[in-house]
């Protein structure tokens, strides 16, 4: 992430600000009305106060009955009514404030959430800048809502200040501004010094984020059996807290190196004050000034230094999380502007003629990397037939899915379907065409209805088709026997139950199928749909198979041959291109590499002749 | 335990870390604070006497006292900048040394239990994501400090002015209870809404991260998260809200205190000077002290909110300093040390396992002896207990009845540091370590992980050094997305990575294969296991093997193979002594070797 110019995030914090109004305009609205009722309150006790003291000598020696009396009167009567306001507002302030907050938090995760998945593609998420905006996004919640609060207490203080201003300045016009003149010099300073310890922070992130990696990987649940096995937490914690040494170092150092110029800053602030007091003392002691106005006066003055620094010390804290609003509202303006996956494709996706899948010379290369996962891949996959990929770790099986389902376009050749370029259809009705299972399927920790209801959510509520589509990877009697049946949460963190990674697969498998049901998928995609599942539960799998793929278009990845002969033909991947295609028979009978893979496997369950 | 003495001790244990932390610099805040709390009173007992002194004529002492006042703010306020910055220091301190503290406390505990806890894992986070809770809590000590030490002041100041006065904080003692209370129900009520916000994270984090991005998009769920986020984080913060305006009214009442306690005592000191009974500089120390002393009682207020939080958070910190793991290491001395090599061999004797907090018992009665250098398969449909059987072994977890022995001691009296360092491991639900590629396969012998030679060695043995030579920087490059110029491996090649790890011990004694090869492609799984066989068979060192998988090709190459089904032992036996028995394995191998 690079640094924001101060345009920027002067931009972005209002950005952010607009956004605060936009989640709750009302509780906004309240707000800036009680910080109005309430932001004169404190300046009006001040201006009580300066007056009742001033008045108070007069009064004394005139008597309760003369002006002055009836003035030292109508300044408490001030003062009262001013504290009363400021404290009942007050805590219906925080309350407005504490709501906006929160709603501002879901509003923010909200338009977070619309902004990542308008992205069409995957490409994002390659990109570590993204990633790392995305992170910020994901805390900067309390930052605009601090700004705001920020504000608020800024029209609260000025107001005091000038209050005071006025009040010191019944003595003189010039003590308010020597006070305040000599005074902003060390509140720029500090200010100062937290902007550049700050950005010192900020451009050792990356180490943060790795100090937060160790940290996490010594209390969460997954890492722990191998930080168990393999004695990992001395180390853990061990880089735990170099990457956080080096992390906050340069900015503590800034810190402690930049306080000798605020101290200085701060003596000169002294020095104007303590002129204007001495002042003030000496005039009153020459008796040129009534002590009244002495009193009420060198209590402001001093009140008012105190103040500017008070005013310069928020503004920093405020500053802490204002460099990080760039990039936040990056993320959020980042809706359906990918460069990368360009969508508007209007040709309908469901045409009366389908003739299939056709990868014509088909290349791709991850955006970020250099190595062509395809190379210059052609393959043609008829309508209603089965394929299986075949081919090593790294061959591109997985790749050609991703591209199949349009999460990237293709760096060279392009993809038909049933002769339209894929790049031509509108995406979201060519999506609905695809009952995909993939090989890092999700685990919803939602309830079970959900976790195969979200393959055809328009018809997710059918219980008949949810009970169909389990049915038919044979988990639907697992299902109804879970506690709450099909209410229960797949977690055990809510309240529901955990399961194992076999039964995960057939929940993932079932989502599949409903969207097949559901969304009269055609077109079916089985990345490693059998990797967890034990044997008996694969060939149950097997014998439904043809029925599952009947008048469907089937793409199938395995690497065990068990199931890869499920598919009428097999095509082996290779360095990104395909190298041998053809039925099973037809492979093992050209004696080629697909049939030496098979052998190796094969022979495990042929060397012995207790087989029949 | 009372729960007074419970919160002290929740207290005492937070602040303790801030003073681990960084002692000097605590105890150098703590004692600025206790002077800062007093400015406010002095300021208002030199502006009294500056006053007293003009209206007395004196003005030779107005003038020194002048002097010396405005030599005291210089020194506050050099002081306040000096705290700023070690507080700033002392709170990034503070929280590291939380986060230590976590570290240590789970990753301490031998098993596994804890973490497959829900509510351990709950607290957990939720300690990690306030780990600036026990600076708070020693500044909270330190506002405390000033607020006593403030209130002490304006309390004797006051009552030199008049007896009454005193009263003053008094008066406000009411409201400080009434927003206490209201405080308390409010984080009550937050802990109510706990699992609806973390179902509205769940569906934050489906929607943004990449784990869920490729169904998302093909099911096009998108919306439909977005509008249950919606529905769920509207209906709680909604409740939340309404909850807190209809608190207001303690704020509102608690200040209505304060402001009338403050109106009366200007008043009052007012009438007292008009009856000649209060000299001027009383009126202006009045006007000063009071109302900080105002401000300190509400200071106070919010202070004891804070804390209502600190022990929020502080109970759950505690609970997870208290947490006993149930697997029990010997202190060092007691435990018998972990053999270099398995002489005899290991035995389960009537084993009984059932996971805590679970009622379903998922191994029954196992008996069954490993002989050394043996390589055993387990075998058995999803659920039949082979991976907590491995659990066992590794012990993550100790069993409820019955024991396990190696060379015929019990697991349990052994020294559990020493044998985990001669287990090598690689487990189905491996870590995807983003770290370079050296460490990546390295930490699986820490001591060699700087060892070159070694950690190629076995990244050749576990198929992995073609994944490493691809990588654009070899072994030093980055692997994983989450850090800059990091690599993405594909989920077999990880495996690789992963099995790489589980091979870098010198010469183990054990070594524990569970599913390495779900991932791997046909050539891959059968280089890994020639390995397997070459290392069993080489010499009299090899490791007792334990092999899970769902292939029969990988599970036949084993000396004994051991069926499971629902908990218990079915049958053991070699590849062909199961085959000829005609039982469950015969069937599950037929199975498969059908489709061949």
């Amino acid at each position: 992430m690079d640094q924001p110019t101060p345009r920027e995030e002067v931009a972005a914090n209002l950005r952010g600000l607009g956004l605060v109004v936009k989640s709750a305009p009302a509780l906004a609205l309240g707000l800036l009305a009680t910080t109005i009722v309430s932001g004169g309150a404190p300046a009006l006790v001040v201006a009580g106060t300066g007056r009742f003291l001033a008045e108070l000598p007069e009064a004394v020696r005139l008597g309760a009955g003369s002006a002055p009396g009836r003035a030292v009167r109508s300044a408490l009567l001030l003062i009262a009514a001013a504290v009363f306001v400021s404290q009942v507002v007050g805590p219906v302030q925080q309350a407005v404030l504490f709501g906006l907050q929160r709603k501002f938090e879901a509003y923010l995760s909200r338009r977070l959430m619309a902004a990542t998945v308008a992205l069409p593609g995957l490409a994002y998420f390659e990109d570590p800048e993204f990633r790392d905006e995305l992170a910020v996004a994901h805390w900067i919640g309390y930052g605009p809502v601090h700004t705001l609060q920020f504000a608020t207490q800024v029209f609260q203080q000025l107001s005091q200040l000038l209050a005071m201003a006025a009040v010191a300045a019944t003595y003189a016009g010039w003590v308010p501004l020597l006070v305040v003149a000599s005074t902003v010099p060390g509140g720029i300073a500090s200010w100062r010094l937290e902007s550049v310890s700050g950005m010192a922070r900020w451009r050792r992130s990356e180490d943060t984020r790795r100090a937060d990696y160790y940290r996490n990987l010594a209390v969460d649940r997954e890492p722990g059996k191998e930080l168990r096995i393999f004695s990992l937490p001395e180390w853990a914690r061990g880089r735990h807290a170099r990457h956080w040494l080096a992390g906050v170092t340069e900015m503590l150092a800034l810190r402690r190196k930049g306080l000798a110029a605020v101290l200085w800053l701060h003596v000169v602030a002294v020095l104007g004050l303590g002129f204007a007091y001495l002042h003030m003392l000496r005039s009153t002691i020459d008796g040129r000034t009534s002590i009244g106005t002495f009193t009420a006066a060198s209590i402001a003055t001093v009140g008012l230094s105190t103040a500017v620094v008070a005013l310069f010390r928020e503004a920093s804290r405020a500053r802490r999380s204002s460099f990080y609003m760039p990039s936040a509202m990056r993320v959020l303006g980042l809706a359906k502007a990918d460069p990368r996956l360009e969508i508007g494709g209007t040709a309908p996706a469901r045409p009366e003629q389908r003739t299939g899948i056709c990868f014509e010379g088909v290349s791709f290369v991850y955006p970020g990397t250099d190595r062509r996962v395809l190379d210059h891949l052609d393959l043609e996959i008829e309508a209603g037939s089965s394929v299986a990929l075949v081919g090593e770790n790294g061959a591109g099986k997985t790749t050609l899915i991703k591209l199949l389902c349009r999460f990237y376009d293709p760096t060279e050749g392009r993809i038909l379907v049933d002769g339209v370029d894929v790049r031509e259809l509108d995406l979201d009705d060519y999506r609905r065409r695809l009952a995909v299972i993939f090989q890092d399927f999700v685990r919803y920790h939602l309830p079970a209805r959900d976790n195969v209801g979200f393959g055809a959510l328009d018809v997710a509520h059918d219980q008949a088709l949810r009970r169909e589509a389990a049915a038919r990877v044979g988990v639907l009697e697992q299902i109804e026997a879970l506690p709450q049946g099909w209410e229960t949460p797949l977690a055990r963190e809510f309240g529901g139950v955990d399961l194992s990674g076999g039964e995960w697969q057939r929940v993932a498998l079932a989502r599949a199928m409903m969207a097949q049901i559901g969304r009269d998928a055609d077109l079916l995609v089985l990345d490693e749909p059998t990797a967890s599942l034990d044997v008996r539960v694969e060939n149950e799998l097997y014998n439904h198979f043809a029925e599952l793929s009947r008048g469907r278009t089937t793409l199938l990845v395995s690497h065990r041959f068990s199931t890869v002969r499920m598919a009428q033909r097999i095509v082996l991947l290779s360095g990104g291109t395909v190298v041998e295609d053809g039925s099973h028979d037809e492979l093992v009978a050209a004696g080629g590499r697909y049939a030496r893979l098979y052998e190796v496997q094969a022979s495990h369950y042929r060397l012995t002749g207790s087989l029949e | 335990m009372s729960d007074f003495r419970r919160s002290v001790r929740v207290c005492r244990v937070i602040l303790a870390l801030a003073f681990e932390a960084a002692k000097g610099k605590a105890v150098a805040l703590f004692l600025a604070a206790a002077v800062f709390g007093m400015t406010g009173a002095i300021t208002g007992l030199v502006t009294k006497f500056v006053v007293d002194a003009m209206a007395g004529d004196d003005p030779g002492r107005a003038l020194a006292i002048g002097v010396l006042y405005l030599v005291l703010v210089a020194a506050a306020a050099l002081v306040d900048d000096v705290a700023a910055l070690l507080q700033s220091d002392l709170g990034e301190r503070t929280s590291h040394a939380v986060e230590q503290r976590l570290m240590a406390v789970s990753s301490a505990a031998p098993g596994l239990e804890h973490l497959e806890r829900p509510e351990y894992a709950d607290k957990v986070k939720l300690v990690r994501d306030r780990s600036f809770l026990p600076y708070f809590a020693f500044t909270n000590l330190n506002g405390f400090s000033s607020i006593v030490f403030g209130l002490a002041a304006a309390i004797v100041l006051l009552g030199t002015v008049h007896p009454l006065l005193v009263l003053l904080p008094v008066i406000a003692a009411p409201g400080v209870v009434l927003q206490f209370n209201a405080y308390r129900a409010h984080f009550a009520r937050h802990d109510h809404t706990a699992p609806d916000e973390r179902l509205a994270r769940h569906y934050l984090e489906l929607a943004t991260e990449p784990a869920a991005a490729k169904e998302i998009r093909l099911f096009g769920l998108g919306r439909h998260l977005i509008e249950r986020h919606r529905k769920l984080t509207d209906a709680y913060n909604g409740m939340l809200f309404h909850d807190q305006l209809r608190r207001t009214w303690a704020g509102v009442a608690a200040g209505s205190l304060y402001g009338a306690g403050l109106a009366g005592a200007i008043a009052f000191v007012g009438w007292l000077a008009l009856e000649r009974r209060a000299s001027l500089g009383d009126v202006a120390l009045v006007v000063q002290v009071a109302r900080m002393a105002v401000g300190q009682v509400q200071g106070a207020a919010r202070q004891a909110a804070w804390l209502a939080e600190l022990s929020f958070v502080g109970e759950r910190y505690l609970s997870l300093l208290d947490y006993r793991p149930n697997v029990v290491v010997r202190p060092p001395g007691q435990a018998v040390p972990a053999p270099d090599r398995i002489e005899h061999g290991i035995a389960f004797e009537n084993v009984a396992f059932t996971y805590p907090g679970t009622e379903e018992r998922v191994l029954t009665d196992v008996s069954l002896f490993i002989p050394a250098h043996a390589t055993v398969a387990l075998v058995g449909e999803n659920g039949a207990g082979k991976t907590s059987l491995v659990k066992l072994l590794c012990r993550f977890y100790d069993p409820d009845e019955g024991r396990v022995t190696v060379d015929g001691v019990d697991l349990r009296d052994l020294d559990l540091e020493g044998w985990r360092a001669r287990t090598g491991a690689a487990f189905q639900d491996f870590v995807h370590f983003q770290l370079v590629a050296q460490e990546a396969v390295g930490v699986g012998d820490l001591p060699a992980v700087d060892d070159l030679e070694r950690v190629g060695a076995s990244a050749r043995r576990a198929g992995a050094d073609r994944v490493i030579d691809r990588l654009p920087a070899g072994l030093s490059t980055q692997l994983g997305r989450w850090f800059e110029g990091g690599v993405d491996l594909s989920e077999g090649e990880w495996q690789r990575v992963a099995l790489a790890r589980g091979l870098m011990r010198p010469s183990p004694a054990l070594l524990v294969l569970d599913e390495p090869t779900a991932s791997l492609d046909p050539r891959a799984e059968h280089e890994v296991f020639a390995t397997f066989a070459g290392m069993a068979r080489g010499n009299g060192k090899a490791p007792v093997t334990i092999l899970v998988s769902h292939r029969f090709s990988t599970v036949r190459m084993a000396d004994m193979i051991v069926v499971l089904h629902d908990g218990r032992i079915e049958e053991l036996g070699s590849h062909d002594e199961l085959l000829a028995a005609g039982g469950r394995y015969a069937q599950l191998f037929r199975l498969q070797a059908s489709r061949y």
